[in-house]
Formats: C-alpha cells, structure tokens, sequence
C-alpha cells in the first residue's frame, strides 16, 4: 500500500493506494494522527484505487471521525469510493457517519465552506 | 481440492486474498460476490491471527477449498487456542457513534457475507472454519 498526502491548507488528501488491511491500517491511522498533530482536521479521502477494506481499516476512520466529533472540529470525507467499498460501510451501519464525494472538487468545497 | 499453508501474520493478508480471488474467479462468482468472499476469508483470517493465536507468527493457516457445481467450500484451520465465532456478541451497528462499541465487526462481516459459517474445534486439529458461498444466491 502506498499513501500520498498532499496538504492544501483548508484540507488535506489522502490518496491511498492497494489494499486496506490489518497490515496496512495502522499506518493509515499514523498519517491521520500525524495531520492532527499539524491541526489539521479536515480529511479528504481518495479511495479510487483501494482494492480492498477490510474491518480493521473501516475502523481507523471510525475511531479518527469519532475523535473528531468529540473534539467538535474537523471531518474525515471520501472520494471516489466504488460499490464494492461502499457495501463494506453499510453492512456495519458506518455510511451514516461520513459523507462520500463523486470527486475532489466537490468535496473541497464542503470544506470551503465550513471554514468560512 | 486446492490446499495452501500461509504463515499467520498480517502480510499474509494479501497473499491469502489473491489465492481466495483466484478461486473464485475460476468458480465463475460474480465480481461482487468475490468481494464478498474476500472480505469473509481476510476477516476470518485476521481473527485466527487476533484471537486463536493472539499476535502474529504463532503458527500457521492452512487454508482448503473445494468446489462444486454450486458452491465454493473454504476451510481455514489453525493450531490456536479454540474460538468460536458464535461466542462473540454481535456487534452494535445501530447506537450513535459516541456511544458504540466497535467489536464482533469480522464474525459479522463473515456471517452477513457467506451462506453458511460453520465452527469446528479437535485437540488434535485444533480450530476448523468452514465458509460456504453458494452460486447465484
């Protein structure tokens, strides 16, 4: 798996990579603790080419997002999730919990908007 | 029967997903239910490694699978202690998200995914998991 985070101010991209597992996951959650660290709390998601997520990995993003609401600031959101993923979320009742974007665009203006 | 022995550790993951992908693509499952049977078979795997050997490198997962004309049979063995995934709780997937706790979620995963979840423990064999998919259900 590979991670290209790319921070633009208002949000930053994560663009994962290969497979979500419980390999790979714990470095996913060490990227989003990083960003947190930095104070950055707006988390854009590009799932375009994961393969694969497993509960472990859906679980790093629920455990940060619930985090988040407790901090009362922030928000993790998805791009370019396909069917497949998207069933793994709503199997577990998770899909409530974020929201899933057709492309950056999109998203990024979401983020604009809250921090306005 | 295709029968393979993967070491019980996390980056057997992978390699354990392709070998399960394959066979059911040979199998003729649908792309989505070859996910399904992807996502069953590394759930039930990295709860061998989380739970019947608590920690990774403790021993090994043979995995076993057969097919026939309307069913691929996948048997995971390992030499752990026993689990057996009916004594997990299910999880809570309705509660707010302050409030859940997020356990069981692979056992759920496993049995919302396959047909059939079945359980088996030996002292000489130790822990049998036996996943059944059926064709075109």
């Amino acid at each position: 798996m590979e991670l290209i985070i790319t921070d633009c101010v208002q949000y930053a991209l994560i663009k994962i990579i290969g497979r979500v597992d419980s390999y790979t996951a714990p470095e996913i959650n060490q990227a989003i603790e990083s960003l947190f660290t930095e104070k950055q709390f707006n988390i854009i998601v590009d799932m375009q080419d994961v393969s694969f997520i497993s509960s472990s990995g859906i679980l790093v993003f629920v455990n940060n997002q619930k985090y988040l609401r407790q901090q009362k600031q922030g928000e993790i959101a998805f791009i370019h999730i396909s069917n497949n993923l998207c069933i793994s979320f709503e199997l577990v009742g998770f899909h409530t919990l974020f929201e899933f974007y057709d492309d950056l665009p999109t998203a990024a203006e979401k983020f604009k908007i809250i921090n306005q | 029967m295709n029968r393979k022995n993967f070491p019980g550790n996390y980056q057997s993951l992978a390699l354990i997903s392709d070998y399960i992908v394959l066979l059911a693509e040979e199998a003729g499952f649908t792309s989505s239910e070859v996910y399904a049977i992807q996502t069953a078979v590394d759930e039930a795997c990295a709860n061998i490694i989380d739970h019947a050997y608590e920690g990774e490198n403790i021993g090994a997962i043979l995995i076993e699978v057969s097919e026939k004309k309307d069913r691929l049979t996948i048997k995971l063995k390992d030499t752990g202690k026993p689990f057996d995934p009916d004594d997990i709780p299910p999880p809570d997937i309705t509660s707010p998200l302050e409030i859940r706790k997020e356990r069981g979620l692979g056992i759920f995963f496993m049995q919302k995914l396959m047909d059939e979840v079945k359980y088996d423990f030996s002292r000489s064999k130790g822990n049998t998991l036996t996943l059944i998919k059926y064709k075109g259900e």
